[in-house]
């Protein structure tokens, strides 16, 4: 067994507490890191259950037993969890598009649902911003607000509206903690304002300055909080942490840095979705371009500007949506996209059906039953498109970029405060996540991803089948080898070539794509309103795209793009449909589902 | 979640007024579903907000206006007593109330209004305030006797106007005295036991634990307060003390009935999750319940779509008809976690 398997010198189990699921994997390094085994128990947080601490010690003691180890044989344990709806917070700031947004992205990177933001700038009456915080029921207020050496008079407004608010928590007569990540010349104003009863932490500025974001500092500290705050009120939480010498940490800050370190060592721009019982939860990692500019400051007054080039960056975004989770919010899903809209993927289910079935997943997330069948398939393309939404307008360009008038130079990002980053131009890879996955074939998930995110450019599909990803990431001394294992669990499906909608009726040939394969080069047409699926053999290999002289794939109209890519499982899908309507997609569920992969195209390759 | 009855069950029920108040029960008492314990006549509704600084013209923050603010936190307030006080002006309170937070800052007060039982009515000196004669008062007034008004309401004038500072009716307009006068609504909220039991503990005037012996059976999904009446199994003969348990599957159709019968609450084996969707609105899709407040409270013992519950479920259900019994419908599906419970009393 792996206690007595040569050169072990590493053992470590992971624990994901989930809404519904509790599991553990038993994880051990030799010369290479190696998944040995995986459990997964019911999370045990039900009115009957009493105590999380029964699930995880169910779930560990098998693991063990199985594998003939014991406890002192494992060095460490790392836990995560997002059991109880996990940490859920308000947002504070000055002005709701600048600091207040920046709190949200923090919030969001710390792994917490946010259940309000509030904004001191806003047309908002005092009685109604004081109503906002305590409707909320926050386990943590964020307030932010103020560069450096900026505003005072709206941060310290907003720190009285919060001891004015007396918030107490969704635990009972408990009040909310503070975390104030401003400008920190008022951080003593602050903590005068806040009633001693109140928990007030300290974090650096996530916002010193206009042009910079940095959200580090107080992703630890809500992560310290987190703990302490939902830690206690969960049942047997803390008795977790003690038990097994760790800190339980909200699963979603992890997340996040796995798919960073993945992003930063494959050089790709990747989103991932994890389908959860309460929220959906999507992380990307984008590295883009942007100019920067020189700028000189005469009399305190911008004079001229000058780019001076472009500047490279990568940045990380967390959206954690609560109306997309498919069991324990699926009625929120319904109720966010209609009825309608979930028969168009459940044709065979009548609305009094969909209503049942979601509202039975809610009240019992665990009856397999309800997993079987087409409304779990819609459930899950309806998240992807409402999860993908949320992360868009996360992961906004930084607004608010302006002039710093105390400085005789300075770089300023691009004052555009359109779009955003999450564009599937920029984006490489899409990994999926979760507890449904395992439910579906192959050609049913890339089908999936296909068309309820119709994704353009070049896009590869991943999949983390065995759902253990999300584990894996709560180690905390991840490193190139220990990636490994992580790529390992991480099978790739298919890479997805589309173009934005084409409106002409004139354009046939969407696009030219050429594929060169070790031995020789073929090429493929995009053909519009047409799919076409093409198999790959070699490990590698490049595509260029030729798109039509009107059809712009990521470099502008008619300009060519050349992409590396990974030979997948199912090899290319050159999709001429976009968009793709409801009536496209009924259709096609049959073309892909049992028949897709029979269509497939062998590529002639050599080798 | 399977559905399951726990026999002679010793459970306390915390019951909690917004504010403080009366208590009218001490430790020990004994207490049937009628009992009333508690009472405050603080009214639960957003507090009166005063932008002081704005009125007296002092900036916020600084010392003038802190020393000029005559009232602290935690304060009980008269109508009339001096909120703020200057060299130039003094603001009073305009009614009875409780204060609820001091910003000087903010240059704001937060008073809660308190309405006493035979409060007398406030006079607004209204021709006075807008600088008309008694006379031409009635061209200019906004409201007439017996309007109800909510403070901030505008009650007369017109490029130059007044609002009311106090929530009422309007009992008088005398173009005599060129005075409105209206009356506080007396609304204090009441806490009954609900519940038969013994009163275990009491604290900061405003929470009362109660403890007593049930049989609890266990439901899946409900909506709404908690409620207390007799238990019925007949929707036809339904009134506003009834329970009514519908064996079977409840529709739509019996959710209206049960709206204008005014009955106290349904439970039943299943329902169609549509229906109760189209009855209580999108509301219900976030899965915490317990403050909805629908006409009704509703406790379902099985899933959704036709299921019939448990036969030792329904038989203790028809043997307790005509007892008093407690449901305590609130379902939260996050945590703290919460499923629908029903009390019979042994």
């Amino acid at each position: 067994m792996s206690n007595e398997k040569e050169g072990v010198n590493v053992k470590i189990i992971l624990v994901d507490i989930g809404s519904i699921q509790t599991k553990v994997t038993l994880v051990a390094k030799t010369d290479i890191w190696e998944v040995l085994d995986s459990k997964r128990v019911k999370t045990t947080i039900e009115v009957d259950d009493k105590s999380a601490l029964n699930g995880v010690q169910e779930a560990i003691e098998e693991l063990l037993e199985t594998n003939e180890l014991i406890i002192d044989e494992i060095d460490k344990f790392f836990i995560g969890s997002t059991a109880g709806g996990g940490l859920q917070m308000v947002v504070a700031g000055v002005v709701k598009n600048m600091t207040a947004e920046s709190a949200w992205r923090a919030a969001l990177g710390s792994g917490a649902i946010v259940v309000d933001m509030v904004s001191g700038g806003s047309a908002v009456k005092q009685p109604e911003r004081l109503d906002q915080f305590r409707k909320a029921k926050p386990d943590i207020i964020l307030l932010a607000g103020g560069t450096e050496g900026g505003n005072r008079n709206q941060v310290l407004g907003l720190a009285e509206t919060i001891n004015a608010a007396n918030t107490k928590t969704r635990w009972g007569s408990e009040l909310a903690a503070v975390v104030f990540a401003g400008n920190s010349e008022v951080r003593e104003g602050v903590k005068s304002f806040l009633d001693e009863k109140i928990d007030l932490r300290i974090a650096e500025n996530i916002r010193p300055e206009l042009e910079l974001e940095q959200t580090d500092n107080v992703n630890e500290t809500i992560q310290e909080l987190y703990m302490e705050r939902v830690g206690k009120n969960v049942s047997g939480l803390s008795e977790i942490a003690d038990m097994y010498k760790t800190q339980i940490k909200p699963l979603a800050s992890s997340v996040k840095d796995l798919v960073k370190k993945i992003s930063e060592k494959y050089e790709k721009n990747i989103l991932m979705f994890d389908l959860g019982g309460f929220t959906t939860d999507a992380y990307s990692s984008i590295e883009y371009v942007r100019r920067a500019y020189k700028r000189s400051i005469d009399d305190g007054q911008e004079s001229f500007r000058t780019s001076i080039g472009n500047v490279t960056e990568r940045k990380e975004y967390t959206s954690v949506s609560a109306n997309a989770g498919l069991n324990y919010s699926a009625p929120r899903l319904l109720s966010t996209v209609g009825v309608e809209e979930i028969q168009s993927w459940a044709k065979d289910y009548t609305a009094k059906d969909i209503y049942n079935s979601v509202f039975n997943r809610m009240i019992n997330p665990l009856d397999e039953e309800l997993y079987e069948d087409n409304l779990t398939r819609s459930l899950v393309a309806n998240s992807l498109k409402v999860g993908f939404c949320e992360h868009q307008e996360i992961a906004g360009k930084l607004k608010g970029v302006g002039i710093v008038r105390n400085m005789n130079e300075t770089f300023v990002q691009e004052a555009s405060n359109e779009g955003t980053l999450a564009d599937w131009y920029l984006l490489d890879d899409i990994i999926l996540s979760g507890g449904p996955v395992k439910h579906f074939e192959d050609g049913e998930l890339i089908q999936l991803v296909n068309d309820s995110l119709q994704p353009y450019g070049v896009t590869s599909i991943y999949v983390d089948k065995n759902d253990i990803v999300s584990q894996l990431s709560l180690f905390d001394n991840i490193d190139d080898t220990y990636l490994k294992m992580v790529e390992k669990n991480l099978p790739g499906l298919a890479t997805i070539i589309a173009s934005k909608p084409v409106d002409s009726v004139l354009i046939r040939n969407i696009a030219t794509v050429e594929v060169e394969f070790e031995n020789e080069t073929k090429t493929y047409e995009i053909k519009k309103n047409e799919l076409d699926f093409i198999t790959l053999d070699s490990k590698i290999i490049k595509i260029t795209v030729q798109p039509h002289k009107k059809v712009d794939f990521g470099a502008g109209p008619g300009k060519s793009i050349v992409r590396e890519i990974n030979s997948l499982q199912y090899g290319l899908i050159l999709d001429g449909r976009r968009p793709i309507n409801k009536e496209m997609t009924k259709d096609n569920i049959e073309k892909w589902y049992g028949h897709g992969f029979e269509n497939v195209k062998r590529g002639e390759v050599n080798g | 979640m399977v559905n399951r009855i726990e026999h002679n069950k010793s459970i306390i029920r915390s019951l909690e007024l917004p504010y403080p108040g009366e208590v009218y029960v001490k430790i020990g008492d004994e207490v049937t579903p009628e009992t009333l314990i508690a009472k405050t006549e603080l009214l639960d509704v957003q507090p009166g907000y005063f932008e002081v600084a704005n009125e007296i013209g002092l900036e916020p923050e600084s010392s003038e206006l802190k020393e000029a603010i005559k009232v602290e936190v935690g304060q009980y307030v008269d109508r009339d007593h001096i909120l703020v006080k200057s060299s130039e002006k003094v603001i009073k309170a305009p009614y009875y109330g409780y204060v609820e937070h001091v910003s000087v800052s903010g240059g704001y007060l937060l008073i809660r209004q308190k309405v006493t039982e035979n409060e007398e009515p406030l006079i607004i000196d209204a021709a006075k305030e807008l600088g008309v004669s008694n006379r031409t008062l009635k061209n200019v007034l906004q409201v007439k006797v017996s309007d109800k008004v909510v403070r901030g309401n505008v009650i007369a004038g017109d490029s130059k106007s007044i609002t009311t500072p106090m929530g009422g009716t309007v009992i008088d307009i005398s173009v005599e005295n060129g005075t409105i006068t209206i009356k506080p609504h007396y609304k204090p909220t009441y806490k009954q036991a609900g519940i038969y039991g013994v009163v275990a503990d009491i604290r900061e005037d405003k929470v009362i634990d109660i403890k007593t012996e049930v049989d609890i059976i266990h439901g899946t999904f409900g909506i709404g307060r908690d409620a207390t009446g007799v238990l019925n199994t007949d929707l036809e003969n339904a009134n506003d003390k009834s329970i009514i348990y519908v064996s079977g599957h409840l529709n739509y159709d019996m959710l209206k009935k049960a709206e204008r019968d005014n009955v106290l609450a349904l439970i039943a084996d299943s329902v169609d999750a549509e229906d109760l969707y189209r009855f209580f609105l999108e509301i219900i899709a976030e899965g915490v319940t317990e403050q909805i407040n629908g006409p009704f409270s509703v406790t379902i013992l099985e899933k959704f779509g036709e299921n019939e519950t448990l036969e030792n479920v329904k038989k203790l259900l028809f043997e307790s008809v005509g007892k008093v019994i407690t449901v305590s419908s609130g379902t939260n599906v996050q945590t703290p976690a919460k499923r629908p419970e029903i009390y019979i009393y042994i």
